[in-house]
C-alpha cells in the first residue's frame, strides 16, 4: 500500500463511518470522475483525490511531510442542509481519528466548502484534509 | 601546560563515554548529517570568554563550552521512554560540575553547568553550557 493510498483509504473509511449511506458499494472511490456520469444509485458519492506532499527539512536531515487530500462529497436532489450535515459528519469522523489509524502523526480538515449551482441537482461538499508526519 | 584545544579534546572524549554518542562531523551545522533512529550524536563548541592573569605568575583562559546532544527517538510517539529513561542518567553526569572539573586539562569550573531540553522532529536536543578555566601559563 502506498503512503497516499493508506491515507486515502482511511479517510474513506472514516467518511463511511460518518455517513453510513456511503457504505453502499460503488459510492466511494479513490480518484475523481464527472458527477453527471454517476448512476442514481451511486449517490451520495465520495471522491478522495489529489493527494499532494510538501516536505520541510528539519535538523539533521529529518523530513516533515505535509500531505493534503481532497474529499468531495456529491449529493443529488438533497437539500443544502442535508449535504452540509453530511459534511459535518465526515469532518467529525476525521476529528475522531486524527492519526488516521497511525498512518500520520496528525490530521485535520483545514478547509471546507459547499458548492451549488442553480441549474443542476447536484451539490458538492469539498473537504481539504491536511496531515502531518515525519519521514526518515 | 594544557591548552583550550586540549580541554575540548578531553571534553569530547569524556562526553562520548558519558552519553554513549559520537561526535557529529560539524559542530556548527545541523543540516549535514542524519542521526539514525535510537542513536545519539553530539556537537561541542568552545571559545575563550576571558583571560585571567590576576596572578602575575600564572594565566588562566576561561573557555565557554556549549555541548549539544541530539538523540533521535527510536519511537517518536514514545518520547518519555527516552526522556524519563536513558537521558536521565547521562544528563545527571554532564550537568555535574565534577564532570568538567575532572577533565585532565581543566583547572576549575567557573560557571556551573546549566541546560535546556527541546524537541526538533524526532530529535531530543539537550544543550549544556558551562565555563571552565585552563591554566595556560
Amino acid at each position: 500500500m502506498s503512503e497516499w493510498g493508506a491515507v486515502l483509504d482511511r479517510l474513506i473509511v472514516l467518511a463511511q463511518a460518518g455517513v453510513p449511506e456511503l457504505l453502499t458499494a460503488g459510492r466511494t472511490e479513490r480518484g475523481i470522475r464527472v458527477a453527471e456520469k454517476l448512476s442514481p444509485g451511486e449517490f451520495p458519492h465520495l471522491f478522495a483525490y489529489d493527494p499532494r506532499d510538501s516536505v520541510a527539512l528539519l535538523p539533521q536531515l529529518q523530513e516533515r511531510v505535509t500531505t493534503t487530500v481532497i474529499l468531495l462529497l456529491v449529493t443529488r436532489e438533497e437539500t443544502q442542509e442535508a449535504t452540509a450535515l453530511k459534511a459535518d459528519a465526515i469532518r467529525d469522523a476525521i476529528r475522531g481519528d486524527p492519526t488516521l489509524a497511525g498512518a500520520v502523526e496528525s490530521c485535520h480538515v483545514s478547509e471546507r466548502t459547499l458548492r451549488e449551482h442553480p441549474d443542476v441537482a447536484y451539490r458538492g461538499a469539498g473537504l481539504l484534509v491536511t496531515a502531518f508526519r515525519e519521514a526518515s | 601546560m594544557p591548552t583550550p584545544a586540549q580541554l575540548l579534546a578531553d571534553a569530547a572524549a569524556a562526553i562520548a563515554t558519558a552519553t554513549g554518542g559520537t561526535r557529529l562531523g560539524s559542530d556548527y551545522r545541523d543540516d549535514l548529517e542524519k542521526v539514525p533512529a535510537g542513536s545519539t550524536r553530539f556537537a561541542l563548541r568552545g571559545g575563550p570568554s576571558a583571560i585571567d592573569a590576576s596572578d602575575s605568575n600564572v594565566e588562566y583562559v576561561v573557555e565557554a563550552l556549549e555541548l549539544v546532544v541530539r538523540h533521535r527517538l527510536a519511537t517518536p510517539t514514545n518520547e518519555r521512554a527516552y526522556t524519563e529513561g536513558a537521558m536521565q542518567s547521562w544528563l545527571a553526569t554532564v550537568i555535574d560540575a565534577d564532570f568538567w572539573r575532572g577533565l585532565a586539562s581543566a583547572h576549575e569550573v567557573v560557571t556551573v553547568p546549566s541546560y535546556e531540553v527541546a524537541r526538533e522532529g524526532a530529535l531530543i536536543v539537550v544543550t549544556v553550557r558551562t565555563d571552565v578555566s585552563v591554566r595556560t601559563g
